[in-house]
C-alpha cells in the first residue's frame, strides 16, 4: 500500500524572502487519495516561516491504480499528481501577477467547477469552497511577490511584477527544461533579473 | 456596537437548523453582518456575510431617541436581508437550480467576476467569502437531505427535496419583513405512498 507520494516543491526566491509551493499526493484510510497544496513563506532577514491552511487540488485514485502494476509506477504517478498541483499554482499566480484576471477566473472556475453547468448543487458549492482555499493561497503569493519587488526594486516595480508573471507563465510551458526554483535578484548592474536557479551563480545576498 | 439578532429556524424530522444574523461593528473597521448556522443547538462557526455601514449612517442622520430607533431598524433590516438570502440560496441548492444560485452569488456583494473587482486582492477576498457561504449552505443542505432520506426514503427523495427547496425560496421572499420565523419542512412527506 502506498500511503504518501513524494513531496514536490517549487520556489520563488526573492532577495529577502522565499515563496514555496509544496504538494503531495496522499491516500487517506484506504480512500481514493488526494493531492494537497501547501504554501510557505520564508522571511530570510528575520528567519521567520509562515504556513497557510492547505488547499485541496483534487481527489485522484491514479497512484493506487498504478500500484496494481508495480510500486515504482505508483510513486511516479503520485509525483505527477503533485507536480500538476504546484504547476497549477504557479500558472495561476503568473496570471494574477500579470492582471490576467479574466483568464485566471476562467481557468479556476472551470477546474473547480464553480459554475452553473455543474451537475449538482453539491458539486457547485464544493467547487466554490475549493476556489476560496486557492484564492487565499494565490493572494498570499501575490502579496509576497509584490511586496518583495516593491521593496527591492521600487523603480518600475509594477512592470517587474508583470515580468515575473510572464516569466512564470513561460516557465510553465517548458516542462522539459524547467527546474524547481526561480530566482529574482539584482544583477551586476543592480537591475531587476529573473532566472532559473541553475543559471544563477550567486543566489542570495 | 451590535444590532438585534434575527433568527430563522428550519424544522425537518427531529432536527432543527437555526440561522442567526446580526449587524456589528468593531472600532474603526467597516461594519459587517455576521451569519451563523446551528444544528440542534450545536454552536456553529459564524461568517462575515456582508460589509456595510448603513445602520451607522442612518443613526447619524437622526438625533436623540430617533437615532437609536433608526439604528436598530436599519441594523435589523440588514440582518433580515442576509438571513433570508441564506434561506433562499439553501432553497435553490435543494432544488438544484444552479443557474439561479450562481446568478445569486454573482449579484451579491461578491465580485465573482474579476472585471467587477477593483483589485486582485479584493477579488480573491470575494472568492473566499463566497466559499464560506457555500460551506454553510452545503452543511445545511446535507442535513436536510439526510433527514429527508430518513423520512421519505429513496423513492421520493428527489421530488421531496425539490419541494422543500421551493418552499424555502417562497418563504424567504414572503416573510422577509418578519424578525423571526420558523419553517416546518415536515410537510406531506408521502409516508403513505412509501409504506404501500
Amino acid at each position: 500500500m502506498l500511503h504518501k507520494g513524494p513531496t514536490v516543491c517549487r520556489r520563488i526566491v526573492f532577495p529577502t524572502g522565499v515563496l514555496e509551493a509544496r504538494a503531495r499526493w496522499k491516500a487517506v484510510h484506504e480512500k481514493s487519495g488526494k493531492t494537497m497544496l501547501r504554501v510557505r513563506v520564508y522571511y530570510l532577514d528575520d528567519q521567520r516561516v509562515r504556513e497557510y491552511p492547505p488547499a485541496l487540488f483534487r481527489y485522484s485514485p491514479d497512484p493506487l491504480n498504478a500500484l496494481l502494476f508495480f510500486r515504482q509506477a505508483a510513486i511516479e504517478e503520485a509525483m505527477q499528481e503533485a507536480i500538476e498541483a504546484t504547476d497549477a499554482y504557479l500558472i495561476w499566480l503568473a496570471l494574477a501577477l500579470q492582471d490576467e484576471s479574466a483568464l485566471l477566473f476562467d481557468g479556476m472556475t472551470h477546474f473547480f467547477k464553480f459554475q452553473s453547468t455543474a451537475p449538482f448543487a453539491s458539486s457547485m458549492l464544493y467547487g466554490a469552497e475549493r476556489l476560496g482555499e486557492w484564492a487565499l493561497l494565490l493572494r498570499v503569493g501575490c502579496a509576497v511577490a509584490e511586496s518583495e519587488i516593491f521593496r527591492h526594486f521600487p523603480e518600475d516595480a509594477r512592470k517587474h511584477v508583470k515580468e515575473l508573471g510572464a516569466f512564470l507563465q513561460n516557465w510553465a510551458y517548458r516542462p522539459e527544461e524547467r527546474v524547481a526554483e526561480v530566482v529574482v535578484f539584482k544583477d551586476a548592474d543592480g537591475q531587476f533579473a529573473i532566472k532559473d536557479a541553475r543559471d544563477v551563480v550567486r543566489v542570495l545576498p | 456596537m451590535r444590532g438585534p439578532k434575527v433568527t430563522r429556524v428550519i424544522k425537518i424530522g427531529a432536527t432543527k437548523i437555526g440561522v442567526v444574523a446580526w449587524w456589528e461593528k468593531h472600532g474603526k473597521k467597516v461594519g459587517c453582518v455576521r451569519l451563523a448556522v446551528w444544528r440542534d443547538g450545536e454552536p456553529a462557526q459564524s461568517i462575515i456575510a456582508d460589509y456595510n455601514d448603513y445602520p451607522l449612517r442612518n443613526k447619524e442622520a437622526h438625533s436623540g431617541k430617533l437615532a437609536k430607533i433608526a439604528f436598530s431598524l436599519s441594523a435589523e433590516e440588514q440582518a433580515r436581508r442576509i438571513a433570508d438570502t441564506f434561506i433562499r440560496r439553501l432553497g435553490l441548492a435543494l432544488q438544484n437550480s444552479l443557474t439561479e444560485l450562481y446568478q445569486d452569488f454573482q449579484d451579491a456583494s461578491f465580485w465573482l467576476n474579476p472585471k467587477d473587482a477593483l483589485t486582485a486582492a479584493c477579488w480573491f477576498n470575494s472568492l473566499r467569502r463566497a466559499a464560506e457561504w457555500a460551506k454553510l449552505i452545503e452543511t445545511a443542505r446535507e442535513t436536510i437531505s439526510g433527514e429527508l432520506l430518513k423520512l421519505a426514503g429513496w423513492t421520493h427523495f428527489l421530488e421531496k427535496e425539490r419541494e422543500a427547496g421551493r418552499r424555502l425560496v417562497v418563504v424567504a421572499a414572503s416573510r422577509g419583513d418578519e424578525p423571526d420565523y420558523l419553517v416546518d419542512l415536515n410537510f406531506d412527506l408521502g409516508f403513505a405512498d412509501y409504506a404501500a
